[in-house]
C-alpha cells in the first residue's frame, strides 16, 4: 500500500512539472483563420504569388478575408501571411488549390503540391484545378447569388457525374498521376467569365508542367478508358439522306448508366497492340429522329450507329494523343503489366508511340424514356 | 496476479500474444521499408513468414528441452552463472531497446501528425505509465490486453477497402519483376516488422498446452503475414512506386483515403487507436526485461519493473540526439534481434554436447 501511494504521489508531482513549461497558449477555434482556398500565380521563376481566402464566420452575412503575398515556397508564404492576419492561420480546412495557367506552364506545380503533401495538417479532400488568367482574380472576384468563394469553389470542384470529364484530383491523386510512370496527369481547367466560374476543359500535364488541353467530349472518353463507371451524358449527331433525297439530322443524347473498360496489351514489345474493350449501358434521354424505337430492326441500326461513332471518335482521339506523345488515358499501364525489367516513363512512352490500337465498343441501350 | 509459475496461457492467449507483439510500430512504415521491390513488395511478407517459420524450429526445440525454464534460466544452466548472466544482461538491454523503439516511433508519429507544435514528453509519459501498469499484471494480463487490442484494432482492416477501391489492382503485375539483390534488401529492411515472435523463448514456461504450442505460434505468425499482405496489396493499388518509396508513414495516407459521411479526418482516430498496438508490443518486451532482472536478483521487486521503464523513457527524452536514436533503433536493435533469433541453434548444439540429443532437462 505504501509503495502504491508513493507511486501515485510521484505521478502527480511529475504531472505538475508540465506547468513549468512556458508554452504559448494554443488558440481556441474562434481565433483560428481556416484557409479554404489557396491560389498560386506566376511572378518569376523563383517567386510565386500566394493568395489565400479565409471565411469569416458571422451570424447574418458570410464574408471572406483575402490575403496575398510573394514567397518561394508555400510554407514560407504561410509564415508571411501569418503576420498579416488577425487570427492564427491554419491549413487544416484547406479545400481547393488553384494554379494560374501561366504558373502551371512555366514553372510546374510539382514543387507546391509536394510541399503541401508533406504537411500532415492538410487533409485529403483538397481539390486542385488550373484557372485561365490569374488565380488571384478568381479568388477576389464577386459572384452574384452564389455562396461565398470557399463554399462555391469547393462545391463546384467536388466530383459529380456532370463534370466527370476531368480527373477530380486531390493532392494524393495528383502526386499519384505525376509519379505513376504510366500516364500524363490531367486537371480541371476553369474559366472565369461574367461573374461565373465554369469547368471548361481538361488541362493536360507532362509530369508537373501543363502542356495543353483536351475538350470535354474527349475527356469523357478518357475517363471511360481510365475506368470510371459513371460517365457524363454525351450527345451524338447523325446525318442521314432519306429515300426522297432529303437531308435529315438525327440527334441522340445518351446517358451512361454504367461503363466498363478492359485494356489489355498483346504482342511483342517491338509491336505492341493495345486492345480496348469498352462496354457501356445507358438510356436515351433525348432523341430527335424518325426511327421507331420499338421496332427491333430500327433500334438495332441505332445501336450500331452509336457503336460505330464512339469507336470512330475514340480511335481518332487516341491516334491524335499518340502522335503528340501524350497518354492521359493510362494506356501504358497495360504494357507495363507485361514488361519485365526496369520500367521508366521513357520506356513507356517509346512503347506507347509504337503501339497499335484496337477499340471494340459494345453499346447496350436499356431504355429510351416513355415515348416510342 | 499470476506471478508464480502457473501455466496460465491458453491457446487463444498464445496466438493473441504472438500476433500483437509482432504488429506494432513497424507496420506504420512497412510499405516504405519494403519499397526496394517496387510493386512486387506485396508478396515480401510471405517470404518473411517463411524465414520466421524456419527460425522458429530451433527456438521451439530448445523450449521443449527446458519446458519449465525461460531463456534466462536456460542460459544459466547451459553457460554457467557468470557467462549466462552476461548474456542475460544483453537480452535485457535488447528488450529495453525494443520498448524504446516502439514508444519512440509512435510518439514521433503523433508529434508529426497531431501535435506538430508541442513537445511529446507528456504523451510519452502517459504512454509509459500505462505500459508499466499493464506489465505489472504479469504475462497473463499482457496476453489478455493483446486480445483486447485485437478486437479494438482488428476492425480497421475493413477500412482498407477505401484505398483498394480507389487504386488499380492491376499494379501487382508483372508478378515477379525483381532481382535477388532487392529481395535481400527488402527482407533486411522489413524484418523488424516481424520481430516479436522471439518472445516465445521467454513465455514458453507459462503456456498450458506445450505440445501444441508450436502450432499456435505458427497460426499467430501466419495471421500476421496475411494481414501484412492485405495492407501491402492495398498500398500497391493505391500508391505509385515513388509514393511508397518517399512516404514515411504510408499507413497514415491510407487512413486519409477513407471517406465516411459522418466522420472526417479518420487518420486521427486510426493513429489514436494505434496506441493499443504499440502498448501490446512494448509491454511484452518490458515484461521480458523485468523477468530478466528478477531472475538475476532471484526475487520479485517493483523496481525490477521501474528500472527498465525509466531507462527506456530517458533513452527517448534524454540527451541522445534523434539521429543517434534512429541509428540504434533501426540498426543496433535489429542486429541484436538477428543474433537472438539465431542464438537457439548454438544453444541446442551446446545442449546436445552437454546432455545428449533430445534430452529433457527440468
Amino acid at each position: 500500500m505504501k509503495r502504491v501511494s508513493w507511486f501515485i504521489v510521484t505521478v502527480i508531482l511529475l504531472l505538475s512539472l508540465c506547468g513549468c513549461g512556458g508554452e504559448l497558449e494554443r488558440p481556441a477555434l474562434e481565433d483560428m483563420a481556416m484557409i479554404g482556398v489557396m491560389g498560386f500565380d506566376y511572378v518569376d521563376r523563383e517567386k510565386i504569388n500566394v493568395t489565400v481566402s479565409v471565411p469569416v464566420p458571422a451570424r447574418n452575412k458570410e464574408t471572406t478575408q483575402v490575403y496575398s503575398t510573394n514567397a518561394s515556397m508555400t510554407s514560407e508564404a504561410m509564415l508571411n501571411l501569418a503576420t498579416k492576419a488577425d487570427r492564427t492561420m491554419s491549413l487544416s480546412q484547406l479545400r481547393v488549390i488553384l494554379f494560374s495557367e501561366e504558373y502551371a506552364r512555366k514553372v510546374g506545380i510539382g514543387k507546391v503540391i509536394l510541399d503541401l503533401y508533406r504537411n500532415p495538417i492538410v487533409g485529403e479532400n483538397v481539390y486542385i484545378a488550373v484557372v485561365q488568367g490569374k488565380a488571384k482574380d478568381v479568388i477576389k472576384g464577386t459572384y452574384n447569388h452564389r455562396p461565398e468563394i470557399n463554399t462555391y469553389l469547393n462545391s463546384l470542384l467536388r466530383p459529380r457525374v456532370e463534370t466527370a470529364f476531368s480527373s477530380f484530383a486531390t493532392i494524393h491523386d495528383f502526386v499519384f498521376m505525376m509519379t505513376s510512370n504510366t500516364m500524363d496527369p490531367n486537371l480541371p481547367y476553369l474559366i472565369h467569365v461574367n461573374g461565373e466560374i465554369q469547368i471548361f476543359k481538361a488541362a493536360l500535364f507532362r509530369v508537373d508542367r501543363m502542356i495543353g488541353f483536351y475538350s470535354q467530349r474527349e475527356g469523357k472518353m478518357v475517363q471511360g478508358f481510365l475506368g470510371r463507371e459513371r460517365l457524363p451524358r454525351m450527345s451524338f449527331e447523325f446525318q442521314h439522306v432519306t429515300k426522297t433525297g432529303k437531308k435529315q439530322t438525327e440527334r441522340v443524347v445518351f446517358d451512361f448508366v454504367r461503363a466498363k473498360t478492359k485494356v489489355r496489351s498483346e504482342g511483342s514489345l517491338k509491336k505492341p497492340v493495345i486492345h480496348i474493350d469498352l462496354r457501356v449501358r445507358g438510356m436515351l434521354v433525348g432523341y430527335s429522329g424518325s426511327k421507331d424505337l420499338e421496332k427491333r430492326a430500327q433500334f438495332r441500326t441505332l445501336v450500331q450507329e452509336l457503336e460505330k461513332r464512339i469507336k470512330k471518335e475514340s480511335m481518332e482521339m487516341l491516334l491524335r494523343f499518340q502522335k503528340q506523345g501524350v497518354d492521359p488515358a493510362q494506356l501504358e499501364e497495360s504494357i507495363r503489366q507485361k514488361y519485365h525489367g526496369k520500367w521508366t516513363r521513357e520506356t513507356g512512352l517509346a512503347l506507347y508511340k509504337k503501339a497499335k490500337f484496337n477499340v471494340k465498343v459494345h453499346v447496350d441501350i436499356v431504355g429510351f424514356g416513355t415515348l416510342k | 496476479m499470476d506471478r508464480g509459475r502457473i501455466h496460465s496461457l491458453n491457446p487463444i492467449l498464445v496466438i493473441g500474444l504472438i500476433m500483437n507483439t509482432m504488429v506494432g510500430v513497424n507496420l506504420l512504415g512497412l510499405a516504405h521499408h519494403a519499397s526496394k521491390m517496387g510493386y512486387n513488395l506485396w508478396w515480401s511478407p510471405i517470404l518473411l513468414g517463411c524465414i520466421v517459420s524456419l527460425t522458429l524450429f530451433p527456438m521451439m526445440a530448445l523450449c521443449r528441452r527446458y519446458p519449465e525454464d525461460n531463456l534466462f534460466r536456460i542460459h544459466e544452466k547451459l553457460l554457467g552463472k557468470w557467462l549466462g548472466r552476461c548474456f542475460n544482461i544483453l537480452i535485457i538491454v535488447y528488450a529495453i531497446l525494443n520498448v524504446s523503439t516502439a514508444n519512440e516511433g509512435y510518439i514521433r508519429l503523433v508529434q508529426t501528425s497531431m501535435l506538430s507544435n508541442q513537445t511529446a514528453t507528456l504523451p510519452l509519459l502517459g504512454l509509459t505509465l500505462t505500459m508499466v501498469y499493464i506489465t505489472n499484471g504479469g504475462i497473463k494480463l499482457i496476453a489478455r490486453f493483446c486480445l483486447l487490442t485485437f478486437f479494438f484494432t482488428g476492425w480497421m482492416v475493413f477500412l482498407l477497402q477505401y484505398g483498394f477501391q480507389k487504386g488499380g489492382f492491376t499494379h501487382i503485375f508483372p508478378l515477379f519483376n525483381t532481382d535477388w539483390r532487392s529481395i535481400a534488401e527488402t527482407v533486411h529492411n522489413s524484418y523488424a516488422s516481424m520481430l516479436g515472435y522471439e518472445l516465445v523463448l521467454f513465455f514458453y514456461p507459462y503456456i498450458q498446452e506445450k505440445n501444441k504450442a508450436h502450432k499456435h505460434v505458427l497460426i499467430g505468425i501466419w495471421i500476421v503475414v496475411l494481414l501484412y499482405v492485405m495492407i501491402l496489396i492495398t498500398s500497391v493499388a493505391y500508391f505509385s512506386e515513388w509514393q511508397m518509396d518517399n512516404l514515411i508513414y504510408p499507413i497514415l495516407n491510407l487512413f486519409k483515403a477513407v471517406e465516411l459521411s459522418f466522420l472526417e479526418r479518420i487518420e486521427n482516430l486510426g493513429i489514436g487507436l494505434w496506441v493499443f498496438l504499440i502498448l501490446s508490443t512494448s509491454t511484452g518486451y518490458l515484461w521480458v526485461a523485468r523477468t530478466g532482472l528478477e531472475e538475476m536478483a532471484e526475487k520479485t521487486r517493483l523496481w525490477h519493473l521501474l528500472l527498465p521503464t525509466i531507462i527506456s523513457f530517458l533513452f527517448i527524452v534524454g540527451p541522445l540526439s534523434v539521429e543517434k536514436q534512429r541509428y540504434i533503433y533501426d540498426k543496433v536493435t535489429v542486429y541484436i534481434a538477428y543474433g537472438l533469433i539465431l542464438w537457439p541453434i548454438f544453444l541446442l548444439l551446446l545442449h546436445s554436447l552437454r546432455f545428449g540429443r533430445g534430452e529433457r532437462v527440468s
